[in-house]
């Protein structure tokens, strides 16, 4: 990526043609600018997986991000620390509501993108600037609303609350990034769907869709690092502690009052990164994928 | 044509299919939820009851929770706790939304607004009684909001200043004893600063900490608040409170700004526990998380006097309160005063909370107690009679005071404000804070 981006440097093409030495000299001071800024950037993440290994004492005395003395121990008591519940349980709670938010938020917000951008009915721009407004939004503001009229659906302390609302379109941010995506595909498209007998659905599931791949794909990675990474939700309508989420898991490592124990709980953090690493590792190859091989090239 | 109406054929079958298992698997959850509020199950009451704390504390209140649910059969208890930040926010919105829990733990500064919103139950009398004639009458009043009896003290705390022995033997200071002068803190942080080569303090900066303060106006006779709510000292106290402080920060006595400003990270890594201050003030209750987060040996010291008065009073560290729209005030009552006044709530609640409410039960814990409860129980004993009398409960805004003496001594500490105009500014936004 970056021998590919070095010789955009400005002055950078003529003067190297002229000299490949001083070429060579720029490639080097931009690799060595490049490895700095991704130390200072990777540094917290370092320190985290440092402290993972460290024994209480030494985390807050000692400055440095390697442990003296490595210990393991932090794991099993990070993973043990809540009475009664392992934080096994915690993973399979969040990755249940995460996996089910990312489905319902494809599908939801995808048929809603699809009115927006491509049916023609009564309202549709008042609509849509009124579904954009609601991303401005502040979450702190619909909390309690949202709470009381749960509470008389009886969701509370159940994982509905939260997963509900991403199977009926809430998530206007997603809407709205389809729905600019699908305006970007040409309109002759559908309509030689239609000639060729499609009615709405159908240009639906096999125009639309498959073209909107890159987006839907962006959507589900973002979707599912937002509730997977999500607390305030999660901690409002979850009561039980054997319902409780890995965020939530996290926070009761944190206590003002009493004493924190971060070797714990950077260990869980870090096994709390996993999932949204490996989940975004797997869908960046199909996002780069998506985005050069649905070309519309003629 | 013929191929790709069957693909699609076999791609709406494929979306029916995954459509049909997410309904299949949301009305599976809404089958295994439900449990939430408080309901009458085949002749039990079910109770919710919540609490802020650490992992500790959890266990030991469910033990103690358990211990209830054993002694009244008909009775089950669903817990839930989190940290004192997320607790509240969850409580606030719980309590917006109509659904606390029938039992919820609550902080001292924020009985009053809860109280005033009528959010808390009167436990005094009618349905939601609770026997509090074992508990000292000034602390048990703790809980009052004008003739109401709003909430019950769920553990004791007492101002104090931690002190490292350890790193004072070491360095050849004598150890603070009680009846000690703010100017003898001056001596005494003066010696540790020098002996030390001036890699130790005296004390952490107590100039930032809003507690330390009230401490300091007690000791004059002084209150933070009016009982009306409004501040209760003047300008020039405050300015004379800053000054000491600032004498004692230069002289090398107490910490500087960049260590004082780490206070707020609580025990696990203020400068006592990093070594770089040989005391600290503090509520004892906080004490074995102080004494976890070093190797050293610590003590608790009573506080500085200002012509013998220390200051010091028996401060809730939380209070329990009845939700006023529980289903079951009855109920809820009762295991509320099972937590503050029996004997095996005492045994398994330990020192979790601070002092167990209950005099009878304290004294009876106090005897069997080892280690850090015994340093902490030793200390209230020697100082339970020389206690000034119970505040009244802090106004609504009071949490805002406490990170605005923070911010604004955080500049006079910097140096970039001198105490007197740094007084000023906190006192006008203060007032706007409280009137709003």
């Amino acid at each position: 990526m970056s021998a590919r981006t070095a010789p955009a440097l400005p002055g950078g093409t003529a003067a190297a043609r002229r000299n490949p030495g001083r070429r060579a000299g720029r490639t080097v001071l931009w690799h060595v600018g490049v490895v700095v800024i991704v130390l200072v950037v990777i540094y917290p993440v370092v320190w985290m997986l440092g402290t993972s290994f460290k024994p209480a004492t030494e985390i807050v005395t000692s400055n440095r991000p390697w442990p003296l003395h490595w210990t393991l121990q932090n794991f099993p008591d990070g993973w043990h620390a809540n009475p009664g519940v392992s934080f096994g349980k915690f993973f399979v709670n969040s990755l249940f509501i995460s996996v089910l938010a990312v489905v319902g938020t494809l599908l939801s917000c995808s048929f809603a993108a699809y009115a927006f951008s491509r049916l023609e009915f009564r309202g549709r721009s008042v609509l849509f600037a009124g579904m954009v407004v609601t991303i401005l939004l502040p979450y702190h503001v619909l909390i309690v609303p949202q709470y009381a009229i749960f509470k008389q659906f009886g969701w509370i302390n159940t994982d509905l609350p939260i997963i509900a609302p991403k199977f009926l379109a809430t998530e206007a941010f997603f809407i709205f990034l389809m729905v600019q995506f699908m305006r970007g595909i040409p309109r002759e498209i559908d309509e030689a769907a239609r000639i060729d007998g499609c009615g709405p659905y159908r240009t639906f599931l096999w125009i639309l869709l498959p073209l909107t791949r890159p987006a839907l794909i962006t959507s589900a990675i973002f979707s599912f690092i937002w509730t997977w990474n999500d607390f305030f939700t999660q901690l409002v309508y979850l009561n039980d502690t054997d319902k409780f989420t890995v965020p939530i898991g996290l926070s009761l490592f944190v206590d003002q009052t009493g004493s924190t124990s971060y070797g714990p709980m950077m260990a869980m953090s870090i096994l709390a990164l996993l999932p949204v690493f490996l989940f975004f590792l797997a869908f960046q190859r199909l996002l780069v994928d998506g985005a050069t091989s649905s070309g519309l090239k003629g | 044509m013929r191929s790709r109406s069957a693909t699609a054929h076999r791609r709406s079958v494929q979306v029916t299919a995954v459509a049909a298992a997410v309904v299949a698997s949301l009305s599976l959850t809404a089958c295994g939820g439900g449990s939430g509020g408080s309901g009458d199950s085949g002749g039990k009451v079910k109770l919710s009851f919540s609490w802020w704390g650490d992992a500790s504390r959890a266990k030991a209140t469910q033990d103690a929770v358990a211990a209830f649910e054993k002694a009244n059969p008909t009775i089950t208890v669903s817990t839930q706790y989190a940290t004192f930040g997320p607790y509240n926010q969850k409580l606030a919105t719980q309590i917006a939304g109509g659904g606390a829990p029938d039992l919820m733990q609550i902080d001292w500064g924020n009985q009053s607004q809860y109280a005033q919103s009528g959010t808390l139950l009167d436990l005094a009398t009618g349905p939601g009684a609770v026997d509090i004639s074992g508990l000292d009458a000034k602390f048990a009043g703790s809980g009052k909001e004008g003739a109401k009896q709003v909430a019950i003290p769920f553990g004791q705390a007492t101002q104090s200043f931690v002190v490292d022995v350890t790193k004072l033997e070491a360095l050849g200071v004598a150890v603070p004893k009680a009846g000690w002068t703010w100017d003898d803190v001056a001596t005494y942080g003066a010696q540790v600063h020098d002996k030390s080569g001036g890699k130790l303090y005296g004390i952490s900066d107590p100039g930032t900490t809003w507690a330390a303060f009230q401490s300091w106006l007690l000791q004059q006779g002084k209150q933070l608040y009016t009982p009306e709510g409004k501040l209760g000292f003047t300008k020039d106290d405050l300015t004379a409170f800053w000054t000491m402080c600032d004498n004692l920060r230069k002289s090398g006595a107490a910490t500087p700004a960049n260590q004082t400003a780490t206070l707020i990270n609580g025990p696990a890594e203020d400068p006592l526990a990093k070594g770089t201050a040989a005391a600290e003030w503090d509520y004892d209750s906080i004490f074995a998380s102080h004494a976890a987060a070093t190797k050293d040996k610590l003590e608790l010291v009573p506080l500085p006097t200002v012509g013998g008065q220390t200051g010091m009073y028996a401060k809730p560290s939380m209070l329990l309160s009845v939700y006023a729209k529980s289903k079951h005030p009855k109920e809820a009552a009762k295991l509320l005063s099972f937590l503050v006044n029996d004997q095996a709530a005492g045994a398994a609640l330990g020192t979790s909370r601070g002092l167990f409410p209950n005099t009878a039960v304290r004294k009876q814990l106090a005897a069997t107690a080892t280690g850090n409860d015994k340093t902490v129980a030793d200390f209230e004993a020697a100082n339970a009679s020389q206690l000034a009398a119970t505040p009244t409960a802090p106004p609504k805004g009071d949490g805002q005071l406490i990170t605005l003496m923070q911010r604004i001594y955080g500049g006079v500490s910097f140096g970039q404000q001198s105490p007197s105009a740094g007084a000023g500014s906190f006192m006008q936004q203060a007032e706007q804070i409280l009137a709003g």
